[in-house]
């Protein structure tokens, strides 16, 4: 029992059930922790932005890596590209061999494939041919055996390194030489003269510059740009001039050294008794070596398998989620900054400077402004950064709206009072009291926004006005799959898929936060 | 009331004119023109056809000319389309968008206002759980998911429905069904969340406390005690929603190729053919100021606070 | 008393207890007392300490969740209202007990006439026509002191002023000629001057039709004003039960002796401070099984820290939940 004690002072403190202090923040957590949906949503954004961040250094394909035999292969977690591809092209060579009429089918499946589809009709021959119920001629028979020939032997060559051995007797790497010991190196290669080499490799560089700046200054007029172009031949430097020449020549010379190792190892592989991948160096002459591997082309497994060109979905849908997710956050950032500047202004200085600044929200809150988007995405170009501002600029208005709702609310009561008598300046009231004071309303409308934000990239993507090739977002893949989704559903699920996972689970994370730091206010919108 | 209206009415004038501005001074500085594939052309040609669209006048002067014809109602002539002009092609199609629009706004108004009350009434038990997932659902996938993947699963696979076409079509009213869902949905589940948060915030309010505490009936104080309260953000959430719709349509009838306004305007924006991509701007914000001055009217009909001074 | 045989409601033992996050709150725990006909008993305490639950759930107006009743009766003309079906409950609620609230801006639907909300009561609980109806509004709003009834009944409640609007709200609750009117903090949100005029109403009408009144307060002046009797609440539980008069002139509780010294009182000119009870009410969740004052009280002993005092009657009409009055070693 408790102790005799009969001071006020002790008695007063003697229950200890008294409510303990927690700060906003920490009573926020406490209540997310709780909500399950939440918690799994934070997971859920933690992979993706894993993914995101680390897309270049994970274990897939490249996202613009075109391999054009790898056309429109279905997904699958077992077969390899090779064994899709020869699936397809037996398909193709069963369905030929029924249209010709050489195939016998009952008469009720033939009622039954005017109501299959394309995908339904294909596997349903597909079946019958590979139980041995089609004969192929022997063209055709050919044509797969070449195709069978070729999915064993064919070989992609990942070049590591190319190494001179200098005259000082080390192997350098050739990235590491001159403008003139390159040329001297290639000359020897292809037997060409140096002088030769050095008048095509300039012409190359040019080119590349060329081409560079006009994807840079597109729209503008054939003069402009070629006024442009001019003054950007002619303001190169040397040095810059010279690193370009390098990395012509290198990429010259690896294509020689691209050719020796295929000769070397194309025996190897058709042979059969190597296993792939290979890591192997291959002497090109007595004083260049290379360090090359060497993969089977068709051994590569797609497991939401490729796209119109042979690229990766999985890398299109990550790399794609990286452009996604980048606009939603950068986004978000940009347009939860101005309003909160505007917002915090208008609601602080209040009379004339919050009238104009409203008025100016509410015409452009008037205005159908994902339609100016729309103009502005299509007559200013197609790029990321145009795309970013253009939404940027439209998505400020309703964060200046709420933190100016905030401020109001909050620039009459006491700590305001109390600041502005010690004399702080309006901008120290306003940054230093009013808005973190409004920071929990902010962050969980920010969560919110980033969704949005993503949605509205991704609509104009999906229109053919967003992020456009050889770069990808979740919108253009859906849009540039729309197309043939009835032959290659795959194309549209995945990514359709891949959205929507984080679009939910960012709703449901800002959903849980305005929960947590608002209880009162359940399900607002 | 009437002068209300009135004041309201003038007050559209500045807005209108703001976007006719924006929208015409964005496209006058962007590079390029109309004719750019033509430059091929002659000098001389290419002089004529800008003189015959007054495209080699001072700008300002284009301007004061372009305010003066939509004033009386002519949008000009397309840059693109020789056969007819841009209030031609507009007229043709906006009949075909605004019956779209309509049909999606009346099934998200409708459908989201009960699920909203019905989750209220019944918050914490299975109903309120799955209407409020299938409303995260509409929330959070982008109706341009969601238009190919119903295509997908309801046309393609079931073949329950026609994949894209128009009423004059084989399918009739059938090729209205799937464009219309897909348009409405995000604001169906919008409008069902806001509808039942802000019914479970009247619902706790002191006068309905002090209704149950007169002993009223329990569909008494749903129907006329809390409806018309909880309906406020609802009408006020219309504004946005009509914007969101008119921006949607235009990939919904990309999607199931309406032959709406929509088409036109994404058209228009990738051919620069300014005239009539500031025709389809021109035109959705004369819809979307008119559907929001409704709502202002609606609004104010509903609650007797709001005065007309 | 000299009608006591006539006693309109009994509260019995009730307990009304919240779930939340953190814990049970036992926001009501054993509350009991009687009232009579055309009697006037206070409920006073500070904010938080159980009065307003109490009269809800008399009402059984509780919002569940996260609100339960889980112990007690209210026995009302000789039916316990707690176990009442739904529909019962409904034709006793406005009609034999109803309410007034504390914020008369709130209360009042600001989407419908007065008129409607005034008629709809009637029509429900009265074999009234529609416009027999609306003539016994007027009539009552004339009687709360609303001029021209028959031209403001038809203006919406943010044409009025506060005063007013709570003069509705009693005519509203009034209007059924109901035998307990619940006035629950009635006059805490209006304007100083108009606070006597509504006390004064309240206790002109039910005197005129004998409808005994449950006044919750935190203000001790219009305990002493108006009411007959008076619960003093604190945390959950009644401390103190007496005559008015009783009460004033010997406060029993040092809680409630508390409450009286820190009302301020100008022929107190000695006093050179206000007096203040020192400390914060307890935390209603798992209060361990004590006098929840203690830790607020000069006089607190060794047993108050051990073991709840029951409320005992120690002179007639008197009772107490003070260990003080009450002889230990009987419990212990």
């Amino acid at each position: 029992m408790a102790k005799v004690k009969s001071t006020k002072e002790t008695a007063v403190n003697e229950f200890d059930q008294e409510i303990k202090g927690n700060s906003l923040g920490r009573d926020a957590w406490r209540r997310l922790k709780k909500n399950k949906m939440a918690v799994a949503s934070i997971f859920v954004v933690v992979i993706y932005a894993f993914l995101s961040i680390f897309a270049s250094v994970l274990p897939i394909y490249s996202y613009k890596e075109i391999i054009l035999d790898h056309q429109h292969l279905r997904p699958s977690l077992t077969k390899t590209a090779g064994e899709l591809m020869l699936e397809k092209k037996k398909k193709d060579l069963y369905f030929m061999a029924y249209k010709d009429g050489r195939v016998e089918i009952p008469a009720e499946d033939k009622e039954a494939l005017k109501e299959m589809s394309p995908n339904q009709i294909w596997a349903y021959f597909y079946e019958i041919g590979e139980a041995g119920g089609i004969e192929l001629n022997t063209s055709e028979q050919r044509k797969l055996d070449r195709m069978i020939e070729d999915i064993e032997t064919e070989l992609m060559f990942d070049i590591k390194k190319i190494n001179y051995l200098s005259d000082e007797g080390k192997f350098v790497n050739i990235e590491k030489l001159s403008v003139g010991q390159l040329t001297e190196i290639y000359s020897g290669l292809i037997g060409a003269s140096i002088s030769d080499i050095m008048v095509q490799s300039e012409k190359e560089v040019t080119l590349q510059i060329t081409n560079q700046t006009k994807v840079e200054n597109d729209g503008v007029s054939d003069e402009e740009m070629a006024r442009i172009i001019a003054n950007e031949l002619e303001s190169i430097t040397t040095k810059a001039k010279d690193k370009l020449l390098i990395a012509t020549l290198v990429s010259k010379i690896a294509n020689q050294v691209e050719d020796y190792a295929e000769d070397d190892l194309q025996a190897v592989a058709e042979e059969g008794s190597t296993s792939f991948p290979l890591t192997k160096t291959v002497s090109v002459n007595d004083r260049l070596e290379a360090k090359v591997q060497a993969t089977k082309m068709h051994d590569r497994k797609y497991f939401f398998g490729t796209d119109y060109s042979g690229r990766d979905m999985l890398s299109r849908i990550i790399y794609g989620g990286q452009v996604s997710i980048a606009i939603g956050f950068i986004g978000t950032i940009t347009s939860v900054l101005i309003g909160i500047v505007v917002g915090a202004f208008a609601g602080y200085l209040g009379g004339k400077v919050d009238y104009i600044l409203m008025r100016i929200v509410d015409v452009i809150y008037g205005l159908p402004y994902m339609l100016l988007v729309i103009i502005m995405m299509a007559i200013f170009g197609r790029n990321i950064m145009n795309l970013f501002f253009a939404l940027a600029i439209v998505s400020w208005l309703t964060v200046a709206r709420m933190v100016r709702g905030q401020i109001i609310s909050l620039k009459n009561s006491e700590f305001v009072e109390a600041a502005r008598s010690m004399g702080a300046s309006p901008g120290r009231i306003i940054f230093k009291h009013l808005v973190p004071n409004s920071l929990s309303i902010i962050i969980v409308f920010s969560t919110l926004r980033i969704p949005a934000f993503i949605m509205m990239e991704s609509f104009l993507s999906f229109l053919g006005l967003g992020v456009s090739a050889p770069y990808a977002s979740w919108g253009s893949l859906v849009g540039d799959a729309v197309e043939g989704m009835t032959l290659y559903p795959w194309r549209l699920l995945f990514p359709a898929l891949a959205m929507t996972v984080f679009l939910f689970a960012m709703n449901f994370l800002g959903d849980g936060l305005r929960d947590a730091f608002d209880p009162q206010s359940k399900n607002q919108l | 009331m009437t002068k209300y209206i009135i004041r309201r009415l003038l007050g559209m004038i500045p807005t209108l004119l703001i976007i006719i501005t924006i929208s015409f001074f964005i496209i006058r500085i962007a590079p390029g023109g109309p004719f750019d594939s033509e430059r091929s052309l002659p000098e001389q040609v290419l002089q004529n056809i800008e003189a015959k669209y007054h495209l080699d006048e001072p700008v300002i002067v284009q301007y004061g000319r372009y305010l003066f014809d939509v004033l009386r109602g002519d949008l000009g002539p397309s840059y693109r389309y020789q056969d007819h002009d841009v209030n031609f092609y507009i007229f043709t199609s906006l009949p075909n968008s605004i019956i779209l629009g309509i049909i999606a706004l009346t099934i998200a108004i409708v459908f989201g206002i009960s699920a909203g009350m019905l989750s209220a009434v019944r918050q914490n038990t299975w109903v309120d759980y799955t209407t409020m997932s299938f409303a995260i659902v509409g929330i959070s996938v982008p109706l341009f998911v969601i238009g190919p993947v119903l295509q997908w699963i309801f046309a393609m696979n079931l073949g329950w429905l026609p994949t894209s076409g128009w009423i004059d079509g084989d399918y009739g009213l059938k090729t209205l069904i799937l464009p219309s869902i897909t348009l409405s949905l995000g604001y169906f589940a919008n409008i069902a969340r806001l509808m039942r948060s802000s019914m479970l915030e009247t619902l706790r309010s002191d006068y309905i406390r002090t209704a149950k505490a007169k002993g009223l009936k329990n569909s008494v104080i749903l129907f006329k005690h809390t409806l018309k309260g909880a309906l406020l953000p609802v009408v006020s959430y219309l504004g946005p929603a009509f914007a969101g719709i008119i921006t949607g349509s235009v990939v919904v009838e990309q999607i199931f190729r309406v032959p709406g306004l929509g088409k036109f305007f994404v058209q228009s924006s990738f051919n620069r053919d300014y005239t009539l991509i500031m025709g389809v701007v021109i035109v959705y914000s004369v819809i979307l100021i008119i559907m929001n001055f409704i709502v202002d009217i609606i609004y104010s009909f509903l609650d007797p606070r709001i005065s007309y001074k | 008393m000299e009608n006591n045989k006539d006693k309109v409601l009994e509260v019995k033992g009730l307990q009304t207890y919240f779930k939340t996050d953190s814990g049970v709150v036992k926001a009501v725990d054993g509350v009991s007392f009687d009232l009579y006909r055309g009697e006037t008993l206070g409920i006073v305490g500070e904010s938080g300490c159980g009065k307003s639950v109490t009269n809800l759930s008399i009402m059984k107006l509780i919002p569940s969740p996260p609100g339960k009743i889980v112990g007690g009766e209210v026995i009302f003309k000789g039916e316990n209202i707690i176990a009442l079906p739904e529909e019962r409950l409904r034709s006793i609620r406005g009609n034999s007990i109803s309410m007034i609230f504390q914020d008369p801006m709130t209360s009042l639907n600001p989407f419908l006439k007065i008129s409607t909300q005034m008629v709809e009561t009637i029509v429900l609980h009265q074999d009234m026509s529609k416009s027999e109806a609306k003539k016994k509004a007027i009539e009552m709003l004339t009687l709360v002191g609303i001029p021209a009834p028959e031209k403001r009944i038809d203006s919406y409640p943010h044409q009025f002023s506060g005063g007013m609007r709570q003069r509705v709200m009693i005519a509203m609750a009034l209007s059924c000629n109901a035998d307990v009117l619940i006035a629950d903090e009635p006059t805490t949100a209006l304007d100083v001057t108009i606070q006597a005029q509504i006390l004064e109403l309240i206790d002109e009408l039910s005197k005129k039709l004998n409808t005994a009144v449950i006044m919750i307060t935190h203000d001790l002046g219009v305990v002493a004003g108006m009411c007959d009797k008076v619960c003093v609440m604190y945390a959950g539980r009644i401390v103190e039960k007496a005559l008015t008069e009783d009460l004033f002139g010997k406060p029993f509780h040092p809680y409630t002796s508390g409450l009286i010294q820190s009302v301020p009182r100008l022929d107190h000119a000695t006093q050179e401070k206000l007096f203040s009870i020192e400390g914060q009410p307890p935390n209603l969740i798992d209060l361990p099984d004590c006098c929840p004052f203690h830790p607020r009280c000069h006089k607190a002993m060794d047993i108050c820290r051990s073991k709840y005092p029951k409320l005992t009657e120690v002179e007639p009409g008197r009772e107490v939940a003070c260990w003080l009055y009450m002889d230990k070693g009987e419990d212990k």
